[in-house]
């Protein structure tokens, strides 16, 4: 079954959808959206304006760092990088997310079938 | 690690904004291209590509702005850049700006000046430990009550010394009391100088608390009759008279030509006694020197610190019992009164109501300000319409608004903090000399704060109710916003004016008041004239002069060689002189006085030949014959009247000390001891012919010259008689004539100033209102001209609007007026408070004025150029 149209990422899971999919090679801001919406076939979008203000959270905190590099169109753009910490943090989410997810299969479990 | 390295970042953010600004738009600007790139990929339109990429970005303002509000720098920033954006707003509209500061400052400044005055004088605390429990104590004789004369005084009485001592032994009210007196020596050994002399007992040192500067003040051996004759000199004197050599202690001051050993040096800011004019220069013991200290010198007033949790009745009541003593309950008593609300008296009431006059003018300069933001309303709501729309939050806004109100406050603050220490040195130097404790104004701290939270609270609650009002109504209804505001601003203008009306009705109607009663009290004829006249006091120490023949003749030769003096060309003498000696009254026995009545008190006056010719007083029947050498006075004509109503005077014999003399002449009455006190009956005694005496006289000199040309004539003429009396300035007679006003010209000066200040701002203000409701109006009046309306009906409208808000304002005005004005009554001269004159001008003249600042700007109304108006749709 198809997710409803262009639902919005759910809150809380912003930040870990980030850390994975810079979890294998920098990108820029746009290019991360792309991505989480490219993996989830088009299911998840996330918002430019959820986007950037998470992507300084994650900064401010430590957990991604940021070089302004050349792209391969030769244009300047803002590349953001997990740091070591970052990576510890999104095991840390992915561990949790898990255990949520199976939480909640578990409820609905309930008295199906 | 990580983290650190995460803060670093946000501090760098915090400390180069321009740089992170810049790389955020970079930034942003990149995502745009890439998404529209993408869409042309998608096969769209390279113009409708970007449209679709910058609809997709959407709100860029708002999350711009969440980027910016993330972390430290979020705070700093903002702050730093709502500033910036404040005060480029104040700099795009300098004259809202500048009226808003200067109606502010002006409003502030001259608010916290006038407090800080009243501050000082009535409601500062005394400089003494626990001086909030400091009393004036002083001896009442209830049997005074309400006879003339005397009845000013009778619960006013100073304690004799034997009182005190009683007092003092037998007294639980109090921590400790003390006795002390003021007198005038003259200073001889060097210059002649006179000098303000304290006489305290030793108890007074301990009272307030007092640790000299050098050496020490006066012991317990130094109290009472034959004390050693030792003085605590103040610092003012050390420093001038000796120099501020540290040898003065154990070195001596001769006062009326007694040595006195100086003892001690005090702190140069203690200025007991002298809360109302100048401090002592030398403090003595209460007995030095032979001084009298019998029970019926009664020239001591009391001072003592109450227990703590000690009630003033009660200590009055056992003070009282004390000086009675054996005495019947009703002879005597004691007034007891905290000692600031003695010593600042009766210009507590007159501060108070100037103080009320100062929160007029505040309250007008926040109305003032109030109206001038609010006109700039429609600017604001513009402003905040489009950036909701932009996605801006609601909560930036307000901040940037705040910055706003913030920055104009801060601008108002600095205003009014320069204008009050500018004005308060002026209030000071004009205020009258017995304005208590004038030399201890400074900025009040917590005034200024008052007036600017005021100023604060107007500023924002302005500023921001943009915002406020903006936040029930939704972007999408931004068009409509100019339109609902300028209904609003035209409403708002008459209540404008209708509410700074009525402030200023009071103040106006008060201040005309006070002129025309002063003007009224500068019309008044005192009787003599005072033109061409010149005058100074001489005083002769009592053990040299006291035979009555050489005091005589020290003053038959002083006249003579005074009036060698070249453009001198007369000289008399009077032993109270008009306008600043006072009054001096002995009782007086007449014929036909009742054996049983008591002996009238009336006013004293010793005279040299030729008083009556160079003052101008009338000789109205008889002639004064004081050179003839007989025994003869002349009585005022209140005197003639009150001593023998219906009769002739001349010819009747009035008795003094025991002697009689004949009344030789009447003449005119005079008011010399205040221009506004009515004249008392008075009897004239030549110094010469009779056996009065008096050592000190006021000279009175007729010359064209003016004072200074004669000063150095006169202390020649003094020192060459006798060197050791010290010379007193000359003055003109009218200069004390003015002086003797000069509590009242201040306090008309200064509401006048009030008046004038807050029309100023009144008018300013109404036209500020009426130019901007005409400006924001110009489509609609082009409108209407090019439908056919009248360039006069649209003035007519715009001035009709003012009018009824004027006239609304002065009509509530006039009745608050009719309710306040009677507390005006004690400071008006023969003039009713709620005078109908002065009300129906001040009335008219603030209709006139509201009408003409709502004039000049509604003309423009009337000038709009319909053509002009309809090219700018």
């Amino acid at each position: 079954m198809p997710i409803p149209h262009s639902s919005d990422v759910l809150r809380g899971t912003l930040d870990l959808l980030i850390l994975q999919s810079l979890a294998h090679e920098p990108l820029h801001g746009w290019s991360i959206g792309q991505r989480i919406q490219a993996a989830s076939r088009d299911a998840l979008q996330v918002g430019q304006g959820s986007l950037y203000p998470a992507l300084q959270r994650l900064e401010h905190r430590g957990w991604i760092d940021s070089e302004w590099r050349t792209t391969a169109e030769n244009r300047r753009a803002r590349y953001y990088r997990l740091t070591a910490s970052g990576r510890r943090a999104l095991e840390r989410q992915i561990t949790h997310w898990r255990a949520y997810v199976e939480a909640v299969e578990l409820v609905l479990a309930v008295g199906r079938p | 690690m990580d983290r650190l390295k995460g803060w670093m970042k946000q501090l760098r953010a915090a400390l180069r904004p321009g740089r992170v600004e810049r790389e955020m738009d970079e930034e942003l600007r990149f995502h745009v291209d890439q998404e529209t790139t993408r869409n042309v990929a998608l096969g769209m339109a390279p113009a409708e590509a970007r449209r679709a990429a910058l609809v997709s970005f959407g709100a860029a303002e708002r999350f711009k702005d969440e980027l910016r509000g993330a972390g430290l720098r979020g705070l700093l920033g903002d702050a730093a850049r709502d500033l910036r954006h404040a005060v480029r707003t104040m700099r795009r509209r300098p004259t809202l700006s500048a009226a808003v500061i200067g109606t502010l400052g002006l409003g502030i400044g001259v608010s916290t000046a006038m407090y800080s005055v009243v501050y000082a004088a009535v409601l500062q605390p005394l400089p003494y430990p626990h001086g909030d429990r400091l009393v004036a104590v002083w001896e009442t004789y209830p049997g005074w009550r309400g006879r003339p004369v005397l009845g000013d005084f009778w619960d006013r009485i100073g304690l004799a010394w034997p009182d005190y001592e009683q007092w003092r032994g037998r007294q639980q009210s109090f921590d400790e009391v003390a006795v002390f007196a003021r007198a005038q020596m003259t200073a001889s050994g060097g210059e002649a100088e006179r000098l303000e002399v304290g006489r305290g007992s030793a108890s007074l040192w301990t009272l307030l608390g007092v640790t000299p500067a050098l050496g020490r003040t006066f012991a317990e051996v130094d109290d009472g009759a034959g004390a050693p004759p030792v003085a605590v000199v103040s610092h003012a004197l050390w420093q001038g008279r000796f120099g501020g050599d540290a040898g003065v202690i154990g070195g001596t001051i001769a006062l009326d030509d007694q040595p006195f050993s100086i003892v001690g040096v005090l702190a140069p800011d203690f200025r007991f006694s002298g809360e109302r004019g100048a401090p002592p220069d030398v403090w003595i013991p209460v007995g030095a020197a032979g001084l009298p200290l019998g029970p019926d010198n009664h020239h001591f007033s009391g001072i003592g610190r109450l227990r703590a949790g000690t009630r003033l009745e009660s200590a009055a009541e056992e003070s009282a019992t004390i000086f009675r003593g054996d005495r019947p309950a009703n002879a005597l008593g004691a007034a007891l009164r905290p000692y600031q609300e003695d010593v600042v008296g009766s210009a507590r009431p007159p501060l108070v109501l100037l103080l009320a006059g100062t929160g007029v003018l505040l309250l007008i300069a926040c109305v003032n300000v109030a109206a001038l933001i609010a006109s700039d309303t429609a600017r604001r709501e513009r402003e905040v319409a489009t950036r909701l729309a932009l996605g801006a939050s609601r909560a930036r806004l307000l901040r940037q608004f705040l910055a706003e109100g913030l920055a104009l406050a801060l601008a108002a603050a600095l205003a009014g903090v320069a204008t009050a220490s500018q004005g308060i040195p002026l209030l000071t130097a004009l205020a009258p000399p017995d304005l208590p404790r004038m030399r201890e104004v400074g900025v009040n701290g917590g005034v200024l704060a008052f007036a600017l939270a005021a100023a604060l609270v107007v500023t924002l609650v302005c500023t921001m109710s943009a915002v406020i009002v903006s936040g029930s109504r939704r972007p999408a209804t931004e068009g409509k916003a100019p339109r609902r505001v300028t209904a609003r601003g035209r409403r708002a203008q008459p209540v404008f004016v209708a509410v700074q009306m009525v402030l200023l009705t009071v103040l106006l109607t008060a201040a005309a008041l006070l002129s025309r009663s002063l003007l009224g009290v500068r019309a008044i004829d005192p009787g003599f004239s005072t033109a061409h006249l010149l005058t100074t006091v001489v005083d002769l120490p009592a053990p040299r002069y006291e035979a009555r023949g050489q005091l005589v003749d020290y003053y038959q030769r002083l006249v003579e060689r005074v009036g060698a003096i070249p453009g001198v060309e007369a000289v008399t003498g009077v032993s109270t002189g008009p306008f600043a000696d006072g009054s001096e009254s002995t009782s007086v026995g007449y014929e036909g006085l009742p054996e049983e009545a008591a002996k009238p008190e009336l006013q004293r006056r010793v005279v040299l030949p030729g008083y009556f010719d160079v003052t101008g007083i009338r000789v109205i029947e008889g002639a004064v014959s004081f050179d003839g050498g007989g025994r003869t006075v002349a009585v005022s004509q209140r005197m003639a009247e009150r001593l023998w109503p219906g009769q002739r005077a001349v010819g009747r014999r009035i008795s003094l000390r025991d002697q009689w003399y004949d009344v030789a002449a009447v003449v005119g009455d005079v008011r010399d001891q205040a221009l506004t006190a009515a004249p008392e009956g008075t009897y004239y005694v030549s110094l010469q012919a009779s056996r009065e005496t008096s050592p000190r006289m006021r000279l009175i000199l007729r010359s064209p010259l003016d004072e200074a040309q004669v000063a150095s004539g006169v202390r020649d003429a003094m020192r060459s008689l006798d060197a050791s009396i010290p010379v007193e300035p000359v003055e003109r007679l009218d200069a004390l004539a003015a002086r003797s006003l000069a509590a009242e010209r201040y306090r008309t000066l200064l509401v006048d100033v009030f008046a004038g200040a807050s029309l100023v701002l009144a008018a300013a203000g109404i036209f500020g209102v009426t130019l901007r409701l005409v400006l924001r109006r110009r489509r609609e009046f082009g409108v209407r001209l090019a439908l056919g309306a009248r360039p006069a009906g649209l003035l007519a409208s715009t001035i009709g609007r003012t009018a009824g808000g004027a006239a609304a304002g002065v009509s509530v005005g006039l009745l608050a007026a009719w309710a306040l004005m009677p507390a005006l009554s004690p400071y008006l001269h023969e003039m009713p408070a709620r005078d109908p004159t002065t009300f129906v001008a001040s009335a008219a003249a603030l209709v006139v004025v509201s009408l003409a600042a709502a004039a000049i700007p509604a003309r423009r109304a009337a000038r709009v150029d319909v053509a002009e108006i309809l090219r700018d749709e």
